[in-house]
């Protein structure tokens, strides 16, 4: 063996690895998926008098989300509902709802959600981090997302995802009808959301 | 059950306990304990009603008190349970001030009217309200009061009890049914006074003018200011406004040459 030899061979790997380093990585800028309010809506249920399980909607959601579209890569959501859009089929009951004793939509006239993080949970299946503001109380909550889909729609390109929760109203200081009047309404309220948008953007650069 | 215990039935024998023992107790013919006690029971009544209805955090968070562990919302119509603590402190104060100085008590109950009254408008702001708005809560109030001092005694309270019964029926017809047991406490503490007043054991006093009208006016005036405020379409936000004002004055106008009564 040579002197030479080995410095060949450290020439090689050095060249080798300084060329896997300067190839140029493939960076995939995220879509903007603006939602679309006519496809997209919260559903939410609450027991009713420790009987029924009563559902009620938000409609019209607003907001984007911003995901590469790859399986593995987590969407960022940064959705809104507005409290007026609450639709239970009864006009009464949609006053009441927007009234002081529940959400109060004269001082807080949305609900926000804006995600902070997300661990993959399967294939285009993520356990969403992120900040829910509601009642003017911001908590953390973990949300269970999936990616139903992406389609062509006569305008470009369309995604959707499904989101699933439970909360408790209480810890967002909802706690008419929890305590006071005992039990008159359930404290857990779950929450599926169906949101659409169109996507713009996010080709590789 | 015990949730209308609580925020209604409770408030309402506290505040008739106090009441009484003013109206039929050895005291009895001294007006400014009459007075005294009257206005703070109706005070006392409605606070105790909130604090079991919303929360005692909930009075907390409008004082610049830091309650331990506390994350909850700010609401503004919280500052109903903040203008019935005040009225409840100041209630007394006022009673004590009309009766230490007899030949002042005109000016002294038409300054604490107005004070309370531009202290409702200027601090309680309640959603959407304008400056216009807030002179509007002030002159309600005002106006509610100084209904209540033309009124008797008995008929100011009756007064009282009908426009709190009103606005307990637009509270909840409008899906406010906080609103509405608070007002229902205190009807229900004003038509029980009312009631003892009836008994022949306890004295007469000729007008509702100084704590009790400030109490019960500024009550009215702020609770027909929230409800309008809040209130959603089926009940005209005008509608509380005249509960608050124009019952005591229909009551004034009506009943009080009937009800007049012999300073005691």
């Amino acid at each position: 063996m040579t002197l030479a030899q080995p410095r060949i061979r450290f020439a090689v790997l050095l060249a080798a690895s300084l060329g896997i380093a300067a190839a140029p990585e493939v960076k995939v800028d995220p879509a903007t998926i603006t939602l679309d309010p006519v496809h997209s809506v919260a559903l939410f249920r609450i027991q009713h008098l420790e009987a029924g399980l009563f559902w009620g909607r938000f409609k019209a959601l607003e907001g984007t989300v911003k995901w590469t579209m790859e399986p593995t890569a987590a969407p960022v959501f940064d959705i809104t509902a507005k409290i007026s859009n609450a639709d239970t089929g009864s006009e009464k009951l949609d006053g009441n709802l927007q009234g002081p004793n529940f959400f109060n939509a004269k001082e807080f006239p949305t609900i926000t959600f804006k995600s902070t993080g997300a661990t993959a949970a399967g294939d285009r299946h993520w356990m969403v981090k992120g900040d829910l503001t509601l009642h003017g109380v911001t908590k953390p909550v973990e949300v269970d997302c999936v990616a139903t889909g992406i389609g062509n729609g006569p305008a470009g390109m369309k995604v959707g995802f499904e989101c699933n929760l439970t909360i408790k109203r209480s810890d967002f200081g909802m706690k008419w009808g929890v305590e006071k009047p005992a039990k008159a309404l359930g404290d857990e309220v779950k929450l599926i959301i169906a949101l659409e948008g169109d996507a713009v953007g996010g080709k590789p650069q | 059950m015990s949730y209308l215990l609580s925020v209604v039935l409770l408030p309402m024998l506290v505040g008739s306990a106090i009441a009484c023992a003013a109206l039929l107790g050895p005291l009895r013919h001294r007006a400014a304990i009459i007075e005294c006690c009257v206005a703070y029971a109706l005070a006392i009544a409605f606070l105790i009603s909130f604090v079991h209805e919303v929360d005692l955090t909930a009075l907390l968070r409008q004082l610049p008190v830091e309650a331990k562990d506390d994350d909850g919302p700010f609401e503004r119509w919280h500052r109903l349970g903040l203008v019935a603590l005040v009225l409840a402190f100041a209630s007394p104060i006022l009673a004590l001030l009309t009766a230490a100085a007899p030949a002042r008590r005109r000016t002294i109950v038409t300054a604490a009217t107005l004070l309370a009254a531009c202290g409702v408008g200027a601090l309680v702001s309640f959603p959407g309200a304008s400056n216009g708005g807030r002179a509007l809560v002030a002159a309600v109030c005002a106006l509610a009061s100084g209904a209540m001092a033309m009124c008797g005694l008995r008929t100011a309270l009756c007064a009282l009890a009908v426009s709190c019964t009103g606005m307990a029926g637009c509270a909840l017809m409008t899906g406010f049914p906080s609103l509405a047991v608070m007002c229902v406490a205190v009807a229900g503490t004003a038509g029980t006074i009312a009631l003892l007043g009836c008994v022949p054991r306890s004295p007469r006093m000729p007008s509702a003018a100084g704590a009790i009208s400030v109490v019960a006016g500024t009550l009215a005036g702020t609770a027909a200011a929230c409800g309008s405020a809040y209130a959603s379409g089926e009940v005209p936000s005008w509608s509380w406004n005249v509960l608050a004002v124009a019952v005591p004055l229909a009551g004034a106008l009506l009943f009080t040459r009937i009800t007049s009564f012999k300073q005691p």
